[in-house]
């Protein structure tokens, strides 16, 4: 840099230069924390709004879906395809006798 | 230290915080007095010294490297001085083609402020200057800079630059030999 400016007449107080170093290293580590922060914050607050957005799914849905979900639950063809079982006749007289035995066979309309 | 250097040290978070004590050790007084030579005041050319150094360290990431790391930083330091006068003209833009009417107020307002005759004389040409003029020649007569990256800074055709820049040597140089008659 061309020192001359200086001699017209513009100057800086003693140890200036110093002095601002540590100045802007101070409101650079400031400006980290508080970014920081702030993701921190956003983080939280987007947790809060995943958790309530599941909870009201999770509330919702089974009302919403429940012949849906009745249907299926008590179907033996479902059932199968669950537990990856083979559907024989066996199957279905076995589901449906246990099925009976805990009286919650569903007939349907 | 090679700018290739300093650029891995700053993008690599592990060391982002020792390349940034090793950036300001290299620009930080060229910087200041380039903003200094716009804003003119120290106190305010202390704080757009800080915003400067705020913005490159938050935008350091994203440097693409399309110009030298002394450039990008330039144009840094030149556009938050430019945003500095904005707000305190109360203006929403100032106007870079017009001349500044409060320099003089400025100068003589500042407590860091002591000059000869010789110095003033200068002052009193550069405050009948327009902001783009007294810009470009103080970029490239004090602060040594080169009339492409002094294009590059302030976003100006460098043969606009180089036209303008020459055009107010001369009448600096006209009215300062006039003076020592």
């Amino acid at each position: 840099m061309n020192h001359y400016y200086k001699k017209l007449g513009l100057k800086v107080p003693k140890g200036y230069f110093k002095k601002s170093r540590e100045e802007i290293l101070y409101k650079i580590n400031h400006e980290e924390k508080q970014s920081n922060k702030n993701y921190s914050y956003s983080y939280y607050y987007l947790s809060i709004a995943a958790l309530f957005i599941g909870t009201l799914i999770y509330l919702n849905f089974p009302s919403n879906n429940k012949n849906l979900i009745d249907f299926e639950s008590n179907s033996p063809i479902i059932s199968t395809v669950i537990s990856g079982e083979e559907i024989t006749d066996e199957y279905i007289i076995e589901f449906y006798s246990e099925s009976l035995v805990l009286n919650e066979i569903y007939f349907g309309e | 230290m090679k700018e290739g250097a300093l650029l891995k040290l700053l993008k690599n978070p592990a060391s982002k915080d020792k390349g940034f004590k090793l950036l300001i050790d290299l620009y930080q007084e060229r910087i200041y007095w380039m903003i200094r030579k716009m804003v003119l005041s120290h106190d305010s050319a202390n704080d757009v010294l800080q915003d400067t150094y705020i913005r490159i360290f938050k935008g350091i990431d994203n440097f693409k490297e399309k110009s030298k790391l002394s450039t990008w930083i330039y144009r840094i330091a030149y556009n938050e001085s430019i945003r500095f006068l904005n707000k305190e003209s109360k203006m929403k833009k100032i106007e870079l083609n017009s001349i500044d009417y409060n320099y003089s107020k400025k100068l003589f307002a500042d407590t860091f402020f002591n000059a000869d005759n010789l110095s003033l004389k200068f002052h009193q040409i550069l405050s009948e200057l327009s902001i783009r003029e007294r810009n470009i020649f103080n970029m490239k007569y004090f602060d040594e800079l080169k009339f492409k990256e002094i294009a590059k800074i302030t976003d100006i055709n460098i043969n606009t630059v180089k036209s303008i820049y020459y055009s107010v040597e001369k009448k600096i140089k006209k009215e300062i030999n006039e003076s020592l008659l």
